[in-house]
């Protein structure tokens, strides 16, 4: 791995943090997602997440066609550990996958409670395309005015997630990751109107 | 003027520094890190405590480095064990295979296995002892010489088994039924501490303490601020094996375990008497233990430990010594002179505010009177 | 002399910024969740470092997890780059990441402060980190973070807003000093730290993330950019900073800016400086052109 666990890490954190405090920002994880050389069937740049925050003290659950198969590597590399769909720390949503996976990972995540919002999963999900387009409206803490993002991928997750997240302060984070490596994110503060 | 004062801090540290330095050596003598280690055993092994990092060398160190400051050094030992990695958690350590060094029974008069005394101040007289003054390596060499020279108890006078005390009275039926409770510890260095606390949490911050802090506190449970009349049941000193889990393999058999060292604790059982009701109007008297446990020999911190053990497993709403909130929070040796300590740091943009709310006050009072 | 760059040698049996990446990933959790929740006290393991409690070790921890080698660092105490806890907590980072620093708000990418926010508005590029003694506002009327957590949880805040009223009652005034409590996003009343009300406006839809640490009493939390934070007062009684009409700086000349008070020994007549000392000496050196320091609405 020419990834430097240390240096690459640091700046991809960085641009991490600029999206989840600015919702809307899309930021490209490339220069230090494509460090990476591993036998994976998920993006380079989820794998990048991975690395960031897995360690033995989280617990994660994969979604996807090569469910299994990623979760055994992760879980040699991070030393996380696997948790079912409802205790997880991080979700990961594969590309590949059955039509109904984004769905259980939104609705079936672990939600946290009063005492304790922070204790909710951060849900990680593989999509097509992520674009500044004018699809989305967002408004909320972090954003100016409103910003404008468009996702491509298999399910309208919008009116999903303003379910999970109608009690604030209880909610999920969504991180977005496309096939070119960029990062958009979507905390629980974030709302989300479709313009068209 | 103003311009200058501004600039000045980096010089002034350094000159601090170097003042600070020339305290510790204008005496023209240097101590050496094994003299401390040998001469010093009960400041290392409260710094050991304290910092919760078995290493009599790094203890010794620290002490030096701190002056004998015990507060220096701990913070020294605790900011360095930080940067250490943790590879292996150790297999369950039982003091059932400790090297027994000094052992001793307040409930019974004679316990199985018999009262050892063993090194410990309990039985000096406290009187300064002047000839220490001019102690030299001759005398001690006369000394250990003539010590050698005592023949060694016979083998079959030494005692075979030294049964817990705190099992002679659960084999009677009177200790408190418990259920067992298997739940892994929480690492309070790897995760902070949250209310309610585990009892693992709750010894782990309790052995952590500072040596004042937990005794105060103790006596103040025993002096009346605590519901409970303790006795020590059991206190050990000695060495206790370590060992971990073969590392490349997934396997706890005690067979494949590696034995990596030793290291010596105190350990405390106190008993505390409690009335329970077992049927209406029946009351039966029973046993619960408190726990008390640290690195090298502290006596009187594992004793006060086990005291609070108990008080914290059974709080009493209104007692300050019942309350875990406010007895770990407050013992952490760290934590406590830190914060003590950040007095002295400028508070002056604090201290503004408060005036101007303060002069405005005035002015406000002044209007009404108008 | 001004945005000069030291070059440090790293002390080299450290880890790049002090910590083991263990410790970077949990802190960096953390944060993560801090800046979802606005105004919401995440707990973390805070480790030990070589900087005694109290004295900025929670601020000291987040600025370790984020910093990078191309980044600029300035730190602050009570305004100024040159007191001895700015000194020392600048001298270990720049030992453990020979990390480039300055004075210049302008020029740094980080900027680590206790008590004050910089009077040059930061931009969205900057983060500011702050470094924080007593993380819960509810202290004072309740002891117990236990039951605090709860009063949180059920957004129970008549307790804090009663203690105010008392002091109305009292004083005829809100007699709050530094670390004036805010409600934050509408929902969690946040302990700004002790910086004067004077800045606490600054919070209120910032251009720059702002992260709040407190080392001993393991607690990090956020206010992210363009995000509501109202100061906590009544409608009668409406919040109140601390009033710098008629006062000039004596060695730049500005207004409007939080002041530190001297007495002239001869006259014995109360005289004024910038706080902010930086911002002192760019004005003094005239690189700042502009109207900065005239007294505005805020």
């Amino acid at each position: 791995m020419k990834l430097d666990l240390v240096h690459d890490v640091q700046t991809a954190y960085r641009k991490v943090l600029d999206c989840v405090s600015k919702p809307g920002t899309i930021n490209s994880l490339q220069p230090e997602s494509e460090k990476l050389e591993l036998p994976l069937a998920c993006y380079k740049a989820t794998l990048l997440l991975m690395l960031m925050f897995l360690d033995t003290e989280v617990s994660f659950h994969v979604l996807g066609h090569h469910h299994e198969k990623t979760a055994r590597y992760i879980s040699q590399l991070t030393y996380a550990k696997v948790a079912p769909l409802s205790d997880a720390d991080f979700v990961f949503v594969l590309r590949e996958r059955n039509p109904h996976d984004f769905t259980r990972a939104v609705s079936a995540s672990r939600l946290g409670d009063l005492i304790n919002p922070h204790r909710s999963a951060t849900v990680v999900v593989e999509v097509e395309t992520i674009t500044p387009s004018k699809e989305l409206a967002l408004t909320g803490p972090g954003i100016q005015d409103e910003n404008h993002i468009a996702i491509v991928t298999d399910t309208d997750f919008v009116p999903l997630r303003a379910d999970k997240n109608v009690e604030y302060p209880l909610g999920i984070e969504m991180c977005f990751i496309d096939d070119s490596h960029n990062l958009l994110i979507l905390p629980r503060t974030t709302t989300i109107t479709r313009m068209r | 003027m103003g311009y200058v004062a501004v600039k000045g801090g980096e010089a002034a540290i350094s000159e601090s520094i170097k003042r600070l330095r020339l305290t510790r050596l204008r005496e023209r003598q240097i101590i050496t890190v094994s003299s401390i280690k040998s001469c010093l055993r009960g400041l290392v092994d409260r710094v050991m405590s304290e910092a919760s990092l078995y290493a009599r060398d790094l203890a010794a160190l620290a002490i030096k480095q701190a002056e004998g400051n015990p507060e220096e050094a701990t913070f020294l030992l605790r900011a360095y064990r930080g940067t250490l990695p943790r590879k292996y958690y150790s297999r369950l350590v039982t003091t059932d295979d400790m090297a027994i060094e000094r052992r001793i029974s307040a409930t019974f008069k004679d316990i199985p296995g018999g009262q050892l005394l063993g090194a410990s101040y309990d039985y000096t007289h406290r009187l300064l002892d002047f000839s220490l003054e001019t102690e030299e390596i001759s005398d001690m060499e006369k000394w250990l010489e003539h010590y050698s020279k005592i023949p060694p108890a016979p083998l079959d006078s030494l005692p075979q088994k030294m049964t817990r005390v705190a099992d002679i009275v659960r084999q009677e039926g009177l200790l408190a039924a418990k259920t067992e409770d298997n739940t892994p510890p929480q690492d309070v260095t790897r995760q902070s501490l949250s209310f309610p606390a585990q009892r693992s949490e709750r010894l782990q911050a309790l052995t952590r303490g500072e040596t004042g802090a937990v005794t105060a506190l103790g006596y103040a449970a025993i002096r009346g601020y605590g519901l409970l009349h303790p006795t020590v049941a059991e206190l050990r000193v000695g060495n206790v094996p370590i060992t971990i889990d073969y590392p490349l393999e997934e396997t706890s058999d005690p067979g494949d375990a590696l034995y990596i060292g030793r290291i010596q604790v105190t350990e405390v059982d106190s008993l505390i008497p409690s009335i329970k009701e077992t049927a209406p109007g029946k009351k039966e008297i029973n046993f619960c233990i408190g726990y008390g446990v640290c690195y090298g020999q502290n006596e009187t911190k594992a004793i006060a430990m086990s005291v609070l053990d108990f008080c914290l497993e059974n709080p009493v709403p209104g007692s300050p010594v019942h309350d875990e909130e406010f007895v770990l929070t407050h013992v952490d040796p760290v934590e406590a002179t830190g914060f003590i300590s950040h007095l002295k740091l400028p508070h002056y943009v604090t201290f503004q505010s408060e005036l101007d709310s303060a002069r405005k006050i005035r002015l406000g009072g002044a209007h009404e009177q108008l | 002399m001004h945005g000069k760059f030291v070059w440090v040698v790293r002390m080299s049996n450290y880890n790049f910024a002090f910590f083991d990446e263990n410790s970077k990933r949990e802190i960096r959790r953390a944060i993560f969740k801090a800046v979802a929740i606005p105004g919401y006290q995440v707990p973390f393991a805070s480790r030990e470092m070589p900087i005694a409690r109290g004295w900025g070790t929670g601020g000291l921890q987040l600025t370790l997890s984020l910093i990078g080698r191309h980044d600029v660092i300035k730190v602050i105490d009570q305004g100024s780059d040159e007191s001895v806890n700015a000194v020392n907590i600048r001298k270990f980072i720049q030992q453990t990441t020979a990390v480039a620093t300055t004075h210049q708000t302008p020029d740094a990418t980080l900027v680590q402060s206790r008590h004050r926010i910089p009077e040059i508005p930061l931009r969205e590029d900057q983060i500011l980190i702050l470094q924080v003694p007593i993380p819960e506002p509810l202290r004072e009327t309740e002891q117990s973070d236990t039951r605090a957590k709860r009063l949180h949880a059920e957004k129970e805040y008549s307790g804090i807003y009663l203690s105010l009223f008392e002091q109305i009652m009292k004083h005829g005034q809100i007699a709050t000093g530094a670390d004036h409590p805010t409600l934050v996003h509408d929902r969690y009343v946040m302990a700004p730290s002790p910086i004067p009300r004077f800045d606490n406006h600054k919070l209120n839809y910032s251009a720059a993330l702002i992260l709040l640490g407190a080392g001993r009493e393991k607690k990090i939390y956020a206010v992210p950019p363009y995000t509501q934070v109202e100061s906590l007062a009544f409608t009668d009684h409406p919040f109140a900073a601390e009033d710098m009409t008629g006062k000039i700086c004596r060695l730049c000349g500005a207004r409007g800016v939080f002041f530190d008070e001297f007495i002239d020994p001869t006259t014995q007549a109360p005289y004024y400086q910038c706080n902010d000392t930086s911002f002192c000496q760019q004005r003094m050196s005239a690189e700042l052109e502009t109207t900065w320091g005239e007294q505005g609405d805020h």
